[in-house]
């Protein structure tokens, strides 16, 4: 049933993109690949805020689901989810992984602000998100070895491997520190996440990322956008130093040396 | 002259403070001997960077690998500019017990390095001895100075920036750009520990290093600096490269005041424009040349050194994630007036 979740998408994806016509084959890297290089922003802006559909109030950019599976576009939680999430939002807002410069964990770069740059060598592919000023190296290879599961990490461990015109990224290993959006759509260290990037014109990438954690939710579900090209001449991915001048000392509580009260 | 630039005793408490969050930084030195000479050219004994291929053969020089259109390619891991100055960026100063860290390791790999970089060299100065190395040498267990311009290995400091370094390693050592984490800024991200991967294109040349998890885009195609606004300030600076032939040549303004050269007080000015020269010689040697030149120089400062191919009998290696915002337990060198506990004496002044 996963899997049909996961192909079924994909191939409706697939369906509607190529709208009957013959389907778009983006240009090929020296190893034969497809070149998804370049700088691209994504167009779920909103996304950054709440991935769930929500409107426009001051400080918040509104917009659409980005949810596409399922039906009801909301994420499939289990019972405590939501009543975690809702003590989170009332009592611990400023923990927001991005508040203390913390790497936004995957997918939650695919829409962050400010876009991306790929570049590919062959087996490698490396996405470089201006924002927190990550960058994630993709092996290709399907031998290399995987991480022990004890081993976690903020942006977890990513495989890649190419589907004819789509790059598969399979990450693992996440330490669930990371939310998914600023609405404190939390994660765990169990989750899975199958992202699937796939060149639909010259300056469209079409994004899909099917997120399972059986801690959390009640099955898998699915998230897609699309991601635009940046042409502009000169156009650089700069620098995003967020522990600059950072104000969050304040937010510390008074056991670590800060102002506020015991954590709870 | 040296007791200048050594620690000053009520900064100890600080610097021995600082020196546990610092740990995981210098602890590889010795494991690794990356603070070694740099190996002889010809790069046998080369990949020594990087403590996971203890014991493996590096994979023998061939000539300068090209790409498709016929650049050389320096794709791949690189060990950092060696001797660079992970410590120090100038000569060791006199101090007992191992000459500040350096120079005292285990020493290359086996079958790399000069004479004198062997297995458990002595501590390298007596106090008050003179600089363990003769420009451009490598002699008595030391390394070969960084600075090869001025001829003394020190930066060219005007007497007010010399002042200025001192005032920071007298007390302001918890000012260390790294352990708060920041990104090292240019020429210093090219010496740091753990190593770089390399990705190159027509159009660009990418290092994404382990440490810090820092990087540099240096765009290839003759663009101008996009970044015309001198206040705009980066800690990486605004890097834009060209090919000179068969060298790579990189031009970076528009950095911070909030990096050092090394981690010893070493400031980096504001102002400072560098321009680095990058040549491969064979396939597993990068020669490295860095022109930094600002007001507060009384001349240009010509950095040399050189890059070994790292991890290249490891199909496998891949970096992994320098959360360094992890646990960070910096606060308790927080000055008092910004919330923390440490006195406010020797608080950057800039």
């Amino acid at each position: 049933m996963r899997t049909c979740l996961s192909v079924c998408a994909s191939f409706a994806a697939a369906a509607m993109l190529a709208g009957g016509q013959t389907p778009y084959k983006a240009p090929r890297t020296s190893e034969g690949k497809p070149d998804l290089s370049g700088i691209w922003f994504t167009q779920a802006f909103a996304a950054a805020w709440d991935i769930e559909d929500h409107p426009t109030v001051p400080n918040i950019v509104g917009g659409p689901s980005i949810i596409v599976d399922p039906p009801d576009k909301k994420i499939p939680y289990q019972a405590w989810g939501p009543a975690k999430r809702k003590d989170l939002i009332e009592n611990h807002a400023f923990d927001d992984p991005q508040a203390h410069c913390y790497p936004s964990g995957i997918p939650r770069v695919a829409y962050a602000p400010f876009g991306f740059e790929i570049t590919q060598s062959p087996g490698v592919v490396v996405m470089m998100p201006e924002n927190f000023h990550m960058y994630r190296i993709i092996p290709t290879n399907d031998n290399s070895p995987r991480l022990p599961a004890s081993m976690k990490l903020f942006n977890g461990e990513s495989r890649g491997h190419w589907e004819g015109e789509t790059l598969v990224v399979d990450v693992t290993n996440q330490n669930g520190r990371t939310w998914l959006d600023m609405a404190a759509n939390f994660t765990t260290d169990t989750l899975h996440v199958v992202e699937r990037y796939t060149r639909i014109a010259d300056g469209t990438l079409h994004y899909e990322a099917t997120l399972d954690d059986p801690k959390l939710y009640t099955r898998p579900w699915t998230m897609a956008f699309n991601i635009r090209r940046e042409t502009k001449p000169g156009y650089e991915i700069l620098e995003f130093a967020c522990w600059e001048g950072e104000r969050d000392l304040a937010h510390y509580t008074k056991e670590d040396g800060g102002p506020q009260g015991k954590s709870k | 002259m040296n007791k200048n630039r050594g620690f000053a005793s009520s900064a100890m408490a600080l610097v021995a403070a600082a020196a546990v969050a610092a740990v995981f930084v210098i602890a590889p030195v010795s494991i690794t001997g990356q603070d070694a000479p740099a190996a002889t050219p010809g790069g046998k004994g080369g990949g020594g960077f990087g403590g996971k291929g203890g014991g493996k053969q590096a994979v023998p020089a061939g000539p300068v690998p090209r790409t498709a259109d016929g650049k050389p390619d320096m794709s791949g891991f690189w060990g950092g500019v060696q001797p660079g100055g992970v410590t120090s960026i100038e000569p060791a100063p006199a101090r007992g017990g191992g000459g500040g860290g350096r120079g005292a390791g285990k020493g290359g790999p086996p079958g790399g390095g000069p004479a004198g970089a062997g297995p458990g060299g002595p501590p390298v100065a007596a106090p008050g001895g003179p600089p363990v190395a003769a420009p451009g040498g490598a002699g008595g267990g030391g390394r070969a100075n960084s600075i090869v311009d001025p001829a003394d290995g020190k930066v060219p400091y005007t007497a007010a920036a010399r002042a200025k370094s001192d005032a920071l390693i007298a007390n302001g050592m918890f000012h260390e750009p790294e352990l708060h984490c920041y990104m090292s800024g240019v020429p210093h991200n090219m010496w740091v520990q753990f190593g770089q991967q390399t990705l190159q294109t027509k159009d660009y040349v990418v290092f994404n290093w382990e440490f810090m998890h820092s990087r540099r885009i240096i765009p290839l195609d003759n663009r101008p600096h996009q970044i015309t606004n001198p206040a705009v300030k980066l800690f990486q600076g605004e890097s834009v490269g060209h090919w000179e032939g068969d060298t790579l040549v990189v031009d970076t303004t528009n950095q911070n005041d909030k990096t050092w050269f090394d981690t010893s007080g070493h400031y980096k000015p504001e102002d400072v424009h560098v321009v680095e020269r990058f040549t491969m010689t064979d396939s597993n040697t990068i020669e490295y040349e860095a022109t930094v030149t600002s007001a507060e120089f009384t001349q240009p400062m010509v950095v040399k050194g050189r890059q070994t191919r790292a991890n290249a009998n490891d199909p496998n290696y891949e970096q992994m994630e320098f959360a360094c915002i992890e646990g960070n337990a910096d606060l308790q060198h927080y000055t008092e007036d910004k919330g923390g506990k440490a006195k406010n004496v020797g608080a950057r002044t800039q």
